[in-house]
C-alpha cells in the first residue's frame, strides 16, 4: 500500500535549500490539496498540532510523520514524502531534525494501518534512513522502498 | 498489566509504536494488554504504564501514573530497553 500511495502523482518530494518546519508540512501537503484529498483546514490542523503539544511528530531520528485526524478535513486516504538535503528543525534540539517529511492524510483509524506497518518494516533498519535522505529521484525512492519491503518489480 | 501507548492523535505515531511495544514485549517474554490513544483521552484513561514521545508523555507526568518516553518509535532494541527498565 506504501508503494501504490507513494507512486501516485508528484507524492514524493525533493528540497535542496533550507526551510521551515511550517514551510515543510505545507510543501508535503502540497499535492493532497493539489488534487482535493485534504482540505486547507487539515493542513493548518498539522500545523496547530506541532504548535500545541511540540515536535512531538519526529518519531524518530531524521523522521517526521505529520498528520491530523480524519474529521480536520480528509477526503481520500494517501501519504506523501519530502526529502530534505539540510535538515528541517521542529525545535531547537538537534534531536528534533527532520529530513525525510512524511504527511500522512487517513480516512478512519484502521484503513491506514498496513501503511504504517510498511514504515515499520522500513525504518526497523536504522541504516535505511539515512540511505533514503540521499536518494534524488522518485524512481530511486520507489526501487529503494520496494527492495526493503522484499517486493519483487 | 496493561500499556498505554499515547501520541497527539492516537492513529498515526501511537499505533506504530503499538505495534512495536507488541513486538518488543513477545521477545522479553512478558504479557500485557496494550491499548492506544491520543493525550486527551489518555487522562481519563486508566493502564498500569503510559508510553509516548517524551513531549506527549510528560504531559501525564502528574506523580501518579508512570511513564515511558521514546524516542524512536521504529527502534525494537531502544523499545525493549524502555520497558525492561521501567516494568
Amino acid at each position: 500500500m506504501l508503494i501504490k500511495l507513494l507512486s501516485k502523482n508528484q507524492r514524493i518530494m525533493f528540497e535542496d535549500k533550507p526551510i521551515t518546519w511550517v514551510e515543510s508540512i505545507k510543501r508535503v501537503s502540497k499535492p493532497f490539496l493539489d488534487e482535493s484529498a485534504i482540505k486547507e483546514s487539515y493542513v493548518q490542523k498539522m500545523i496547530d498540532n506541532v504548535n500545541d503539544l511540540g515536535p512531538y511528530i519526529v518519531i524518530a531520528p531524521k523522521i517526521a510523520l505529520a498528520h491530523a485526524r480524519p474529521e480536520d478535513g480528509v477526503n481520500e486516504m494517501g501519504l506523501s514524502l519530502l526529502i530534505s538535503k539540510e535538515p528541517v528543525k521542529f525545535s531547537e534540539k538537534e534531536e528534533h531534525n527532520a529530513q525525510l517529511i512524511f504527511a500522512l492524510a487517513a480516512t478512519d483509524s484502521v484503513s491506514h494501518l498496513s501503511l504504517l506497518s510498511d514504515l515499520a518494516q522500513i525504518f526497523g533498519e536504522p541504516s535505511n534512513i539515512d540511505m533514503l535522505c540521499e536518494l534524488e529521484t522518485k524512481e530511486e525512492v520507489l526501487q529503494f522502498i520496494s527492495k526493503c519491503l522484499g517486493v519483487v518489480e | 498489566m496493561k500499556i498505554l501507548v499515547v501520541c497527539g492523535n492516537g492513529l498515526g505515531s501511537s499505533l506504530i509504536t503499538e505495534m512495536n511495544v507488541k513486538k518488543a514485549l513477545g521477545n522479553l517474554g512478558i504479557e500485557a494488554e496494550v491499548g492506544h490513544t491520543d493525550l486527551a483521552t489518555s487522562k481519563t484513561e486508566s493502564a498500569d504504564y503510559y508510553l509516548g514521545a517524551p513531549e506527549i508523555i510528560e504531559n501525564l507526568n502528574d506523580g501518579t501514573r508512570k511513564i515511558i518516553g521514546v524516542r524512536n518509535i521504529f527502534s525494537l532494541p531502544e523499545i525493549e530497553s524502555a520497558l525492561k527498565e521501567n516494568l
